[in-house]
């Protein structure tokens, strides 16, 4: 079983969310197993509703199988493992993202950086343009409010010529 | 020797000798007249030498006195004149930083005016859509420093 985190997760809040998601999930699947066993009259309590970043990880986690209280065990072994163990990097921009720009970065980062790294957005206007990316004790700074402020120097030429 | 005789005799004697006492009166008078005279011009011409002789030398420390006068004035004047060019090169140097100076502040605070400006317009109304490809090739160029980062 090949288990990778899907787009819909992206923060460590997401994954936190989704979780608790499969463990509720595991609870009532174990409970509906049982009461199978004891008797198929029994009616089956309704199916929770799940996100769908929970179904997604659901298939992997069965594929293409039965799935099995085991295997959704081990969905939150892995979903737990990724909590502690992914890389978390925290990306400022200059306005709140929408989901399809939270989405194309996250995939390029785990395209070319990390399968299973996690990303806390937040924004902050005065950036202007670009981000600011912190990653454990390292800071990059690639906001336009640090290209102008690193330009400053060549507004004063630029004032004398005017 | 008759008296009368005598008498005669020291009567012409007396008279001789009256005479001569005359002429060599006469004679001490006009020698005592000329040495006077001669004891004056001396006396006169050496006045008169020593006068001069102190005249030039009083002449001679006077011109010294003056010589150094006019020489110490003269290098006052150009110690003077050196004095003021050196302040006046000062002043004009001083001129000239606070100038720079100025400038300095001027083109500084006109360019904090200009970001502060920048900042303040443009951080409304950002949009993040028409970012999205600059945001993906910040990302991609500095994928290394990334890795690295994230590496350590």
């Amino acid at each position: 079983m090949k288990l990778t985190l899907v787009e819909e997760i992206i923060s460590t809040e997401d994954l936190r969310g989704v979780i608790e998601e499969v463990k509720e999930y595991k609870k009532w699947f174990i409970h509906n197993q049982i009461k199978l066993k004891v008797s198929q009259r029994h009616k089956v309590s309704i199916r929770p509703e799940l996100s769908n970043a929970a179904e997604a990880l659901l298939d992997q986690a069965n594929d293409g199988k039965e799935l099995t209280a085991t295997k959704i065990e081990d969905l939150i072994g892995y979903l737990e493992h990724c909590l502690i163990k992914s890389p978390l990097v925290r990306i400022t921009l200059a306005a709140i993202p929408s989901a399809p720009i939270k989405h194309k970065i996250v995939a390029w980062l785990r395209t070319n950086i990390s399968p299973s790294m996690l990303v806390d957005f937040r924004f902050n206007s005065s950036l202007l343009g670009g981000m600011v990316v912190i990653s454990g004790s390292h800071i990059y700074d690639w906001s336009l409010r640090r290209q102008l402020l690193e330009s400053k120097d060549k507004l004063d030429g630029v004032l004398r010529r005017v | 020797m008759p008296k009368e005789l005598k008498q005669q005799l020291i009567e012409e004697s007396e008279e001789e000798y009256r005479k001569i006492l005359e002429r060599s009166s006469t004679r001490l008078s006009k020698e005592l007249d000329e040495t006077v005279e001669r004891i004056n011009l001396s006396v006169k011409k050496m006045s008169a030498d020593v006068v001069t002789k102190e005249l030039k030398s009083y002449e001679h420390l006077f011109e010294q006195y003056k010589n150094n006068a006019l020489e110490e004035f003269d290098s006052s004047k150009e110690q003077t004149s050196n004095y003021q060019n050196e302040l006046k090169a000062k002043l004009l140097e001083d001129i000239e930083k606070e100038k720079e100076r100025l400038f300095a502040l001027i083109d500084n605070k006109l360019s904090d005016a200009v970001m502060a400006f920048l900042l303040e317009a443009m951080q409304h109304e950002v949009d993040l859509g028409a970012q999205s490809d600059y945001l993906l090739k910040l990302l991609e160029e500095h994928k290394e420093e990334f890795k690295q980062a994230l590496g350590s």
